[in-house]
């Protein structure tokens, strides 16, 4: 095969087996890669109803066919399961360089299934493949584990790995890929439910291509772009995701309210923090270097890198916990990072934990007396520790948000701000709000990018247009532009390309700049693969994947219901409220009739599946419904879970 | 020089003297304009993107007679 590497890697941790399959033509086109790939194989393997943490789950790290090639920014890992953290969907999409080397090794994706004895970890070197015994790595930090397998395989190797986070099956733990790149969704639970510590991998090879020159024409003038372009230049390269500190509206105080830019503490705005940066950093060969590296010059950390901080923590650890002090954030980061956990649920689970707390709904007496006044930062560390080792209240944190509250019971419920278990505050109905309601892998701001600026500015898409940042179909109805973004992000995750340091407005479609909307794509695959691809079978692909997402989670129970609008407890049911929820699901109905899914149930119809090519879904929905409806995962007893361990 | 300005989206909260049309001396910077404007200081420290006659400029460039100038958040919807 041209442009894709022909060759999955599956490895069965029960029977300690490795073996090379065949990457199937057909569904590499109906696919692509990367999260498409992920997501069909997880309908296809994943059961229903399944625990999650049981060795029944399945693990699944794909590149994307741009990986490995000389098109720049296409160093990303899509890491996909099913989540037990919010026991639907999920999938993380991450940098650093093990997409690339996990390409140039040879292969489109890696599948694991079953559970090892022990604790294992996996060395790729190219053709060769081996299960290594992890015992020495088991109990390590992920900073120590990569430093620890660089040292036997040399530095030019990527390593993807757990913390004690991921072995402590932490709901929310994440897959870390070369010390600063989080895969969220609780991944690293997965991993280490499974035994496996990590996987480190070096590859040489070449990425064979349809037509070479015309391709490697194509990268050389992307690559220029992004040198050139004054928004890479001049805000990513110079302040990655920290400008979301001016235009995000980060929340304060567990969502009390939304900080604009001028509301913002002097001491994190985004310029503020250059005075702790010492460089720049990227993903692999990556012209912007959206990321920064700042040395943490007081406290306990002194002198520590912290790299690769970026918006979701200053908002959910700092501003969301009612936390102002940057070297505070700095260390948070890091021992998220070290621990192996994803900030947005750690941030606003501790959050959530905080505003109880502070309403007396929960007290010391639940919290093992750790203190939790919004600005004390010395609890919030205690409790990081506590979360990642799973010891006293840090074991019910771990459970994350949702899980957390069915627990405590009380009114805790009443404060739970979620969208399928997954929290990102409560906002008003519209589009930001529709975007996180529907998307495939709970509440979320990168599947169908909301567009919240040009909502609440009518003349802003106009102007975005006309100078060619956003597409022009962007401005026909709200809910077709949030169906174009969700095809952008799709489609961007499968073909393994950053949807981060490029521009926010356009998700990476690549050569956007050049080219209207998918038609640049388009281009490039068909000259890596040799296949004829355009516009139009892109959109119809990018459908196929996000439909048949939606079809996984209605076997986990999801429908309607659940692609609610949450709202505090003082806004439900007024008439202001009320008059929200309504025009919700007004838009939601609209929604569901662009995207082919049941007015009713939110369900996708069997004549839209069938439309799709999927009609082997539409008859597994139809035999097996109606699913038991989505409660979050399965609880465990707090005292079944491993716990304890060497504190970072 | 008259000056066209538009300030779009949320940025347009902190203009504290909202006019669309400026009578400036000639080669006056954008930089200058953005005071004139009344951004927060704190605001002025952010990466405001400036578009003069369409296309994006640094804040030290000059500007000429009928010029047209957008001013907005570099990236929005996160």
């Amino acid at each position: 095969m041209k442009g894709w590497r022909g060759t999955i890697i599956r490895v069965d941790l029960t029977n300690e087996k490795i073996t090379k399959q065949p990457l199937n033509e057909l569904v590499a086109k109906d696919f692509i890669g990367g999260r498409g790939l992920n997501s069909k194989t997880l309908f296809d393997e994943v059961k229903p109803g399944i625990d999650p943490l049981s060795s029944e789950n399945v693990l699944c790290l794909a590149p994307g066919p741009f990986s490995g090639t000389q098109l720049r920014l296409t160093s990303r890992l899509e890491v996909s399961t099913l989540s037990p953290y919010s026991y639907i969907l999920g999938d993380g999409n991450v940098g650093g360089s093990f997409a690339h080397h996990l390409k140039k090794a040879g292969y489109d994706q890696i599948v694991i299934t079953g559970k090892a004895s022990s604790p294992k970890y996996i060395w790729i070197e190219n053709e060769k493949i081996e299960l290594k015994n992890a015992s020495d790595l088991w109990g390590n930090t992920t900073w120590e584990v990569t430093d620890i397998l660089q040292k036997k395989y040399g530095k030019d190797i990527s390593v993807a790995c757990i913390g004690q986070a991921g072995e402590n099956l932490v709901r929310f733990a994440s897959t870390i890929v070369d010390k600063h790149s989080s895969a969220a969704r609780g991944s690293g639970a997965v991993w280490g439910s499974k035994n496996l510590k990590a996987i480190a991998v070096k590859g040489t090879g070449n990425v064979e291509l349809a037509n070479p020159e015309e391709f490697k024409q194509l990268a050389q003038e992307d690559k220029e772009f992004f040198l050139k372009d004054h928004l890479q230049h001049e805000v990513i390269a110079r302040y990655g995701t920290h400008i979301g500190m001016m235009s995000w509206c980060p929340g304060y105080r567990y969502f009390e309210k939304y900080l604009s830019a001028n509301e913002i503490p002097e001491n994190l705005t985004p310029e503020a923090w250059k005075k702790y940066e010492i460089g720049r950093m990227g993903c692999f060969e990556c012209p912007v270097q959206c990321k920064d590296v700042n040395r943490i010059p007081d406290g306990k950390r002194a002198g520590e890198i912290c790299a690769a901080l970026e918006y979701e923590c200053i908002a959910c650890m700092g501003t969301n916990c009612g936390i102002e002090d940057p070297i505070i954030i700095m260390e948070m980061e890091n021992l998220a990072d070290k621990y192996g956990m994803c900030v947005i649920p750690l941030g606003n689970t501790i959050a959530f934990a905080k505003e109880l707390y502070n309403q007396g709904i929960i007290t010391k007496e639940d919290t093992g007396g750790l203190p939790l006044e919004w600005e004390n930062s010395d609890s919030q560390i205690e409790l990081i520790h506590q979360v990642a080792m799973r010891e006293g209240f840090g074991n019910l944190i771990a459970e994350g948000m949702y899980s957390f509250a069915k627990i405590i019971g009380r009114d805790a419920m009443d404060y739970c701000y979620h969208v399928k278990g997954f929290s990102r505050g409560p906002f008003p109905s519209g589009l930001f709000a529709l975007a996180h309601a529907t998307s495939s892998r709970g509440a979320d701001h990168l599947r169908g990018r909301s567009w919240a600026y040009g909502e609440n500015d009518p003349e802003v898409f106009p102007i975005l247009i006309k100078i060619g940042m956003l597409p022009p179909q962007m401005s026909e109805d709200p809910v077709k532009g949030l169906t174009i973004s969700e095809r952008a992000t799709t489609l961007t995750d499968s073909i393994g390309r950053c949807k981060g340091a490029v521009n926010s407005w356009v998700c990476a479609v690549p050569l956007v700049w050049k080219y209207p909307l998918f038609d640049g794509l388009a281009k490039l695959l068909t000259l890596a693969t040799g296949f004829d691809f355009d516009a139009a079978k892109l959109e119809e692909i990018a459908d196929r994947i996000y439909t048949l997402e939606r079809a996984f989670n209605v076997r986990q129970g999801i429908t309607k219901k659940h692609d609610w609008l949450p709202q505090k407890p003082e806004v439900k049911r007024t008439p202001q409220g009320e008059e929200e929820v309504k025009k919700h699901y007004e838009m939601l109905t609209d929604y569901y009739r662009v995207h082919g899914y049941d007015l009713k149930t939110g369900i996708p119809t069997r004549e839209r599946l069938e439309s799709l090519g999927l009609k082997y879904i539409a008859d597994e929905l139809e035999a097996h419904s109606p699913y038991k409806e989505w409660d979050g995962p399965p609880l465990w007893p707090l005292d079944k879970y491993p716990h304890g361990g060497k504190r970072a | 020089m008259k000056i066209n300005v538009k300030v779009v989206g949320p940025l347009q909260q902190y203009v504290k003297k909202p006019k669309s049309q400026w009578d400036l001396p000639e080669g006056t910077v954008v930089n200058k304009l953005l005071n004139l404007l009344g951004f927060p200081e704190k605001i002025r420290k952010m990466p405001i993107m400036v578009l003069v006659n369409m296309k994006f400029c640094k804040s030290d460039v000059k500007l000429k007679d009928g010029d047209e100038v957008i001013l907005l958040w570099p990236v929005g919807g996160g």
